[in-house]
């Protein structure tokens, strides 16, 4: 086939991504670096680290990551393991149930749980109905542990990526290695020690890094939780300060460079093939019937992780249809009027239609990138195409955060991008900066779904004389026709339901996507939180026809976005 | 697979679909036959239905005319200010490029600066070109518009900005309508009588009449009585000073001044209490306002002590409120009185109150003003007589549902006119105990206090309290907990690193000097002398 039609593809993706990824970052980047007369100096970085309210920001974000890695594993692995092991009641509606968390973005989750955690809120009025707490001194949960809180939200968000990562490790696991230890005498904790676990750390890995940096950077929990100490939310106030300030761009640098280190090292220890998955498939895997009582006791297993996960789910859809709720467990009173309100305020219709347009082009965007990029790297010999590919999986390790902060500043009057916002419609930024953030997803679906074609049809058509667009268009795309829904559905969903471009990037209320709707509607006085909530039921709805949609078409496959 | 697909694609759409549908019908096609009166507010939504419904009433009633209000929202007054710029720099552009051609670029900034002053004999930093890009604005009539006809609502300062730009005007280019052509037509309704030009050192409209107040508005203490019933304080929080009660700690609002304006305001209010105080003491001013400063600012670090956190928003603090997280917060009133009036039970009383605290307040205006090149000024006339009429005025403050008030919510906010407060209106009234313009009395807003120190301030409070409140929290406990003793309370609040002099002095000056480095470095000394200071206090608590 003709040679110069995959070079221009690499070329063009490979300029888009300089222009819309790596110069916003290398822009920022050089923001920290150099002082206002041109000159190269550390010491705004250094001032990062020399002011304590940075560094215990820093502190606390690590924290917030660590944690909530930690828990996210916590959860995850038992549920895994056992799903991986053992057949036991209702195990196919509760292993897709462990994806619902996901469905909402979590700062809307943190409404909910600030509902279960207020002073007079439902945990205490369950702990005073019980007898076990002074109604006269009820425990502020939150204004003394917001750590604990944010912490909590996340990974009850993140733990599912944990557990699809971990699945797949464990499906990749050869057996007869677990058989092995068996027969050499290593049995049941020491045997999940030594072998099974030590196998699958790839998986683990590569499943935390991602809840990692996803948590690690946080923006829209810590700021309902109003827990202002932290860096991704000192960065979000230091925007409102730009002109001048290069402190917020040096906050940027420290958090990106801790990232992208760790991306780095969990590539270096787990990128390559390991002996997990080049051992693959010597033996069968067969499922072993738990003993009745285990089996339940699974059962229940998975139950209480799904329902401890959903609570902030339960509270927002409680409080959308809630009249009064204050003091009680459930409301004091019903009422559907904040549906007709919210959906009847001049924000939220505006805001759907925004958010459609913006995630449906950014989409398209998606596809067409991601297709070209996934084509290059799997059908072409290329020199450079693993570096594409690296590079298209990139944004995954990059803070959402530090790349809308990039956007930011370049769209400001008189720099390069400005053009980019028409009048005051940032449409096309924010249509780029979803469609790089989000590209990973469909370069990841539709490179398997082009390993998964053989070759050969297409050599078949271009024997006959099929010009190679031709045969893309013909043979190859409508056989991976299932990859590219599932990843455009992905990329799609997260994409109406982004949180930091939108809060940075959008600041016309005629332009706002759904996301800053809801933000802005909880800080409409008196019916705010419940006007928030209706629209986050709503969204809630809307990714979970989305996400199952995806589960449906693409099955087992769907962990496999989620990797590194 | 396909029918998979089909059912999952059906499902989305119908979700898609979902609020689209049950949207309210598209209002402007339900009215094509009545005339329109478009509005740009940032106003919420309770005052925008219920000034429609009754502007149309009224119209009907008076005039026979049909009217409808479109009303613009492009987010809150500082979105407005921004919005109305961009529209009035295109809109004077299209009229540039189609009168005098090309250039405009150059000019764009200088239309709406309120710095050039063409009739004036030194051109400062202008060009000519600048300057006579903003004469022909100013001169412009009604060529050049936004399409739009009232800004209605915000705060008078950010109004008094949009009148010096040019973007509101005394009249039309008729001269027939406008604020200024009421004031001609009912000069006894701008009499000190009824619509003074300004109380409690607050202007209630502008001098060339580019806006006129419609509705005051005032900083107070939101509270939850159930909360503060629990903390076994019975007297109700009346006085920014109560906020300092050792009681409420951990159960006050606030909101982190570098965020919220309206907070800084009523930290403001605090500080000219504090030195009218010391005035009344017979110190001489120069004194009074150092010793005032004083006493204030070591009110708002016990206060700040007292936080459950600095929130981001104002309108959290009145929410955080009336869900029980905090027992207090620092409000202006109709958040406040709104909150109170949502949570409002069967038999008129609300868990949510709000009061203002004698003395401790000024009144502020609360405008509205005719936008240049309106397109219906006659009928945006008609709304200004409406809004400062005895008619208009009952919706402010009239119960939902009383003859002359509003229809569905109660608005709860104090009118602007004297005899609004009558004994006739009383028993209307949602709020008849509030009479603003004898709470404030005893109050006046002197400018020269504090006025020039207002980032000052919430840069000093950023630094002494939102940036070291943890350390701050932990000690004012430890004091709590030896019993508040005076050497330990001494040393908590002792604020000779942001007295009155600091804060004038090499503070201001490097707040202005617009170095955000030097900015950076005193915010972090500064820190780190509170955070010090904090420290000792807790233990020379701890070892009483």
């Amino acid at each position: 086939m003709s040679r110069s039609f995959p070079k221009l593809i690499f070329a063009l993706t490979a300029l888009f991504f300089a222009v819309f990824f790596l110069f916003p970052i290398w822009n920022t980047v050089q923001e920290a670096f150099f002082d206002p007369d041109g000159g190269f100096t550390f010491a705004f970085v250094g001032a990062v680290f020399q002011n304590p309210i940075y560094l215990e920001g820093l502190l606390n974000a690590f924290k917030m990551g660590l944690f909530s890695t930690l828990a996210s594993l916590l959860l995850a692995l038992p549920l895994a393991l056992v799903a991986n092991r053992y057949r036991f009641p209702g195990k196919e509606v509760l292993t897709s149930l462990l994806l619902v968390p996901m469905i909402l973005p979590p700062f809307v989750g943190a409404l909910g749980v600030r509902q279960f955690l207020g002073q007079m809120g439902v945990l205490n009025s369950f702990l005073i109905d019980l007898g076990l707490m002074d109604p006269d001194h009820p425990f502020d949960w939150m204004g003394e542990g917001q750590l604990f809180g944010v912490v909590l939200m996340n990974a009850l968000h993140l733990y599912p990526i944990a557990y699809l990562n971990i699945s797949a490790a464990l499906a990749n696991l050869d057996p007869a290695m677990e058989e092995a230890a068996e027969n050499l005498g290593c049995h049941g904790l020491r045997r999940l020690w030594r072998v099974t676990l030590p196998l699958i750390m790839p998986g683990v890995f590569a499943g935390s890094t991602i809840i990692f940096i996803w948590s690690f950077t946080e923006l829209g929990v810590p700021l309902i939780f109003d827990y202002s100490r932290v860096t991704s939310v000192q960065i979000f106030d230091g925007i409102k300060e730009l002109s001048g300030n290069p402190l917020p761009y040096a906050l940027v640098v420290v958090m990106l460079v801790t990232t992208v280190l760790l991306y780095g090292i969990s590539k270096a220890l787990f990128g390559r093939d390991s002996f997990a998955s080049s051992g693959r498939a010597s033996v069968g895997r067969t499922l072993e019937d738990a003993t009745p009582l285990a089996g339940w006791c699974f059962t229940a297993l998975f139950v209480g992780v799904t329902a401890v996960a959903v609570l902030p789910h339960i509270g927002v859809i409680l409080l959308s249809v809630a009249g009064d709720w204050y003091g009680t467990i459930l409301p004091s009173e019903f009422t559907l009027q904040h549906y007709v309100d919210a959906l009847g305020h001049p924000l939220t219709v505006n805001s759907i239609g925004n958010s459609l347009k913006y995630a449906s082009f950014s989409t398209l965007f998606d596809i067409v990138l991601g297709i070209a990029i996934a084509y290059v790297v799997v059908r072409t010999k290329l020199p450079g195409r693993h570096l594409l590919d690296a590079l298209a999986m990139l944004p995954l390790a990059v803070p959402g955060l530090v790349l809308a902060f990039g956007f930011f500043a370049l769209a400001q009057e008189g720099q390069p991008f400005h053009w980019l916002i028409l009048g005051e419609d940032p449409v096309i930024i924010l249509v780029i900066a979803y469609a790089v953030r989000r590209l990973p997803y469909v370069v990841r679906s539709a490179a398997a779904g082009f390993q998964q074609t053989s070759v050969s049809l297409e050599e078949a058509a271009q024997n006959l004389g099929c010009p190679p667009g031709r045969t893309l268009a013909r043979i190859t795309l409508p056989l991976i026709t299932a990859n590219l829904i599932a990843g455009a559905l992905l990329a799609f969903s997260f994409a109406m339901l982004e949180v930091s471009d939108s809060l940075i990037l959008a600041e016309q209320a005629q332009h706002y996507p759904i996301t800053k709707a809801i933000y802005a509607l909880v800080s409409s006085l008196g019916n705010g939180h419940y006007l928030a909530s209706a629209l986050g039921v709503w969204a809630m709805a809307f990714l979970a026809v989305t996400i199952i949609g995806a589960g449906l078409i693409l099955g087992q496959k769907l962990g496999a976005l989620f990797r590194v | 697979m396909l029918p998979r697909l089909i059912i999952i694609l059906t499902l989305l759409v119908a979700v898609l679909a979902a609020p689209f549908l049950m949207r309210p019908e598209d209002r402007a096609a339900m009215n094509t036959k009545a005339e329109r009166l478009i509005i740009i507010s940032p106003h919420n939504e309770s005052i925008r239905s219920e000034f429609e419904r009754a502007f149309a009433r009224y119209m009907r009633d008076e005039h026979e005319r049909e009217v409808w209000i479109d009303w613009r929202q492009p987010g809150g007054t500082s979105e407005i200010a921004k919005y109305l710029q961009s529209e009035y720099e295109n809109a004077f552009g299209n009229l540039w490029r189609k009168e005098w051609g090309s250039g405009f670029s150059n000019v764009r900034g200088a239309v709406t600066n309120a710095k050039i002053d063409p009739d004036s004999e030194d051109p400062g930093d202008f060009s000519k070109e600048q300057i006579l890009a903003r004469k022909r604005f100013l001169n412009s009539g009604d060529s050049v518009s936004s399409g739009m006809d009232l800004f209605f609502g915000g705060g008078a300062y950010d109004f008094q900005k949009q009148a010096n730009a040019g973007i509101l005007v005394a009249t039309d280019a008729s001269g027939q309508y406008g604020p200024a052509a009421l004031a001609r037509e009912r000069p006894d309704w701008f009499s000190d009588d009824i619509m003074p030009a300004s109380a409690s050192g607050e202007p209630f409209r502008d001098e060339d009449w580019r806006w006129v107040g419609t509705v005051l508005s005032a900083f107070g203490i939101v509270y939850n009585e159930d909360s503060l019933a629990r903390l076994g304080i019975e007297e109700i929080p009346d006085a920014w000073e109560d906020l300092t009660d050792p009681r409420l700690f951990g159960q006050v609002a606030l909101a982190d001044p570098t965020k919220s304006g309206s907070v800084t305001k009523a930290i403001e209010m605090m500080f000219q209490q504090q030195i009218r105080q010391a005035l009344s003491e017979g110190l001489p001013e120069e004194e009074a306002v150092r010793e005032g400063w004083k006493r204030a600012m070591q009110m708002m670090l016990k206060i700040s002590a007292n936080s459950r956190y600095f929130t981001n928003q104002a309108s959290k603090i009145p929410h955080d409120v009336s869900q029980g997280d905090a027992a207090a917060g620092m409000s202006i009133d109709f958040y406040g009185r709104t909150s109170s009036e949502f949570y409002r039970r069967d038999d008129g009383t609300s868990r949510v109150l709000f009061v203002m605290p004698e003395g401790g307040t000024s009144i502020g205006a609360d405008p509205i003003g005719l936008l240049r090149g309106a397109p219906h000024p006659e009928l945006a006339h008609r709304f200004l007589e409406f809004v400062l009429s005895p008619e208009g005025q009952k919706l402010w403050n009239y119960r939902a549902g009383e003859d002359g008030g509003p229809i569905r919510t109660s608005l709860r906010r104090p009118p602007i006119r004297k005899d609004f407060y009558v004994e006739a209106n009383l028993p209307h009234q949602s709020d008849p105990d509030v009479n603003p313009y004898e709470i404030s009395k005893g109050f006046t807003y002197e400018a020269e206090w504090t006025g020039s120190m207002f980032n000052a301030l919430r840069f000093i409070i950023r630094c002494a309290c939102v940036d070291t409140h943890h350390e701050q929290r932990d000690a004012w406990e430890a004091i709590i907990e030896a019993g508040l003793p005076a050497d330990a309370v001494e040393k908590f609040a002792d604020i000779s690193a942001i007295d009155y002099d600091q804060a004038l002095g090499p503070i201001s000056e490097t707040l202005r000097a617009k170095d955000k480095i030097a900015e950076v470095n005193l915010a972090r000394e500064l820190a780190a002398t509170f955070r010090q200071q904090y420290r000792d206090a807790g233990a020379a608590a701890a070892s009483d």
